[in-house]
């Protein structure tokens, strides 16, 4: 008997194909409607006739719409999916086309996750499985379980998203577990196979933020929950954090006595979108079960880090968000679709030009595909970070690819426009050839010189010239501003008492103040003391993970786009409350000094990397850059063994 | 009759509501309500009347015109997309099986 020997990796290429292209020619082609061009004046064919023309149809019939920027496609996710990949409607708005096409959110489940399971299972298989086989039908199940309560907690949001969405319904609920359960036992059959190499890989997070399109979740937080179901119980290391966040999660719950509703924008698929009790108590289990299946698959392999795989890897993955940041900002059909095929929380910036200046001769941040310049080019600075690691410490050999890979990393950087990372760079720079600088003291000299007259340039010579005590109030004056008279948020209202009593707690928060000028977020944190008012128990406490509701729907104020702390160190005063939030440093430092023996100068740089960009970054709020900077963590905390690979 | 359907359909019943005994006259007539938004039913044979009322709505829906064909379609959409993801599954482990890397 012939045996047929089938190449899988071709298959899987044909099957690629198939789901990147056949859904958007789905129409009927033989009806009497045909696509016409969109023009200010007759939009009527796409508003009375809507899901009859598919989208490629509609793209061969206007072929400038794939380039012109003055067109717009959105997706439509409250759609049948009958309506899959067709033109459900067009409107004008500030003579730009808007051209939303049909998608079911249902149908976006099990194509998105096809679509990156398949991508992932090009990465070799592990010889040894991180899980056993026998887990595999349990976690999915009590995923998609927990999954759905989330759904159905967050009925709000969903009833928007999900065409007749009727979680009432026996008949829906048994489908969309089905649904879900299905394509999400590949997707964990596919991770966990290979779980060992995943590890060198996680770069890719920022190219593949991995969220589904009309749901508030990903990929990543159906992985790591399931990690974490197992997780929970054998990593011992966790023990106490569990059960002080365990504490904290009573107090969450028994706090949960309004209710807000939050629009999640760029924070789509990391943030709860309304706070009550409900969903609190979800999110809370949610949160903890992530963070411990995240722990758990870091922990167990960590060792299998191969430096230079890894930042190749990191060169790749900012090259490739860079082109396609570059080609989604020119093209909007390019827009649209690395939105869908990247999982995208935000669509990627429709800025053409990334060299641009504002009218004020500021360098325009770009973020490219990602929802925030700053964190993307937080990436950027660490791929040069790790690129000059294993240059000088490991006397890698760079190809002519790779080097051009790192002139986009560099370029990456200068568009994001974040000061601080290129900052910080530069210090990783002079730390790795400090060897050399030592041999002659002119050179060293004259590289601190330059070094300190850098950081007097990217702060401003000007802001040098205000006195302190303009400094450091300019943030209190600032959020008072912002307030209405009589709306006055509790915090607020605190820091105008001490700023009258001018005692050593005001004096404390000036420093604060004058740092904030200094990083240029005195606008932002105002923003944020004008609206944090929590009551004592909440500033002890917090009110519980990844959840903003609150905070943004308590106190109003008249800015129309969210404005985000800008501090992952105030976001985490909010959720766990100043108590927590010292725990964690506490924590944080301990481990530090525990494994101070095991820190070279690579884990030094990332050390304070994480320390100055947290402190003035949103970056722990995306779940990519928040997985990526626990295993950077992990790294840096035994980054001597890199050395020795 | 389901009441769970008359709600869906029609909405909650009103304040004191009485069903009038339609059954014995059969030149009953359905007054409109002004203050009623008029809906679409259907019967099982893809049928529709514009009920203008609770009462003429209630009728129709106990009569057996309950029947949702937008919702009956898009279940049917949904049973496909199932079977698709089921037998995706099914395709993935006999290729795992199989299949040999060259």
């Amino acid at each position: 008997m012939k045996k047929i020997i089938f190449n899988s990796n071709f298959i899987k290429i044909i099957i690629l194909c198939a789901l990147f292209f056949l859904p958007w020619i789905n129409g009927n082609y033989s009806d009497e409607i045909k696509p016409s061009l969109i023009s200010q004046e007759d939009m009527t064919l796409y508003e009375v006739n809507p899901c009859k023309v598919s989208l490629i149809e509609f793209l061969i019939n206007d072929p400038k719409s794939v380039f012109q920027d003055h067109y717009h496609f959105r997706f439509n996710n409250y759609s049948s999916i009958n309506c899959f990949g067709k033109i459900s409607g067009a409107t004008l708005l500030n003579n730009e086309f808007y051209i939303s096409v049909g998608t079911s959110s249902l149908v976006n489940l099990f194509l998105q996750i096809a679509i990156w399971s398949i991508l992932i299972s090009f990465v070799k298989e592990d010889e040894k499985l991180f899980l056993k086989r026998k887990y595999f039908t349990l976690i999915s199940s009590i995923t998609s379980l927990f999954f759905i309560l989330l759904i159905k907690s967050e009925f709000r949001y969903y009833e928007q998203n999900i065409y007749l969405f009727d979680l009432e319904n026996l008949k829906f609920n048994i489908f969309l577990f089905l649904i879900l359960g299905f394509s999400f036992f590949n997707l964990i059959e596919v991770i966990l196979s290979r779980a060992s190499n995943l590890i060198n890989y996680f770069p890719f997070i920022y190219l593949t933020s991995g969220v589904l399109s009309g749901f508030n979740f990903g990929i990543y937080n159906l992985i790591f929950f399931s990690i974490g179901i197992i997780g929970l119980f054998r990593n011992k290391k966790l023990i106490y954090f569990n059960f002080t966040y365990i504490l904290f999660g009573i107090f969450w719950l028994i706090n949960s006595n309004n209710r807000y509703s939050f629009e999640p924008d760029k924070l789509r698929g990391f943030t709860s979108t309304s706070y009550e009790s409900g969903v609190n108590v979800l999110y809370i289990i949610f949160f903890l079960i992530f963070f411990n299946g995240l722990i758990y698959y870091l922990s167990k392999n960590i060792q299998n880090l191969n430096p230079t795989l890894f930042t190749r890897n990191m060169l790749l993955s900012a090259g490739i968000t860079l082109f396609f940041g570059l080609l989604s900002s020119n093209l909007p059909i390019v827009n649209f679709f690395s939105y869908y095929f990247f999982g995208l929380g935000k669509y990627g910036i429709s800025i053409e030009n990334p060299f641009s200046y504002d009218e004020f001769g500021l360098k325009v941040a770009w973020r490219g595909l990602f929802p925030s310049a700053e964190t993307i080019g937080e990436f950027y600075a660490l791929v040069l970070i790790f690129c000059l690691f294993i240059y000088y410490k490991l006397n890698y050999k760079f190809k002519a690819f790779e080097v051009c890979l790192i002139i986009f990393s560099i370029f990456g950087l200068f568009f994001s426009n974040n000061r601080a990372a290129f900052f910080i760079l530069l210090f990783s720079f002079i730390v790795f050839i400090k060897n050399y600088l030592f041999k002659s003291k002119k050179l060293l000299f004259s590289t601190v010189i330059t070094f300190l007259a850098l950081i007097v340039l990217i702060i401003g010579l000007q802001n040098f010239s205000y006195p302190y005590s303009f400094t450091s109030n300019y943030l209190i004056e600032l959020s008072n501003n912002f307030s209405s008279d009589g709306n006055l948020s509790s915090s607020l209202n605190y820091l105008n008492i001490l700023s009258k009593q001018q005692g050593v707690l005001f004096h404390l928060f000036s420093i604060f103040g004058f740092v904030s000028f200094f990083l240029n977020r005195s606008q932002l944190w105002a923003y944020f003391f004008a609206k944090y008012n929590p009551s004592f128990e909440e500033f002890l406490f917090g009110t519980g993970p990844i959840n903003f509701a609150k905070n943004y729907g308590d106190i109003q104020i008249d800015i129309n786009s969210l404005l985000l702390p800008h501090s992952t160190l105030l976001s985490y005063l909010l959720f766990f409350g100043s108590m927590g939030l010292g725990l964690l440093i506490l924590y944080f430092l301990n481990k530090i000094y525990l494994s101070r023996k095991k820190i070279n100068n690579l884990g030094f740089l990332i050390l304070i990397f994480l320390f100055t960009n947290l402190l003035k970054s949103d970056s722990m709020l995306y779940i990519n850059s928040f997985i990526f900077y626990i295993l950077l963590i992990f790294i840096a905390l035994d980054s001597k063994k890199l050395s020795r690979k | 009759m389901n009441k769970s359907n008359i709600v869906r359909i029609c909405g909650e019943f009103p304040n004191g509501f009485l069903k009038p005994d339609i059954q014995s006259n059969p030149n009953y007539v359905f007054l409109p309500d002004p203050d009623y938004v008029t809906r679409k039913v259907w019967d099982i044979e893809g049928n529709y009347v514009f009920v203008n009322s609770f009462i003429e709505c209630e009728h129709y829906v106990s009569g057996g015109w309950y029947f949702d064909p937008v919702r009956t379609a898009e279940e049917s959409y949904l049973l496909i997309l199932l079977l698709f993801a089921a037998s995706s599954l099914v395709f993935r482990l006999i290729l795992n099986k199989y299949s040999k890397n060259l």
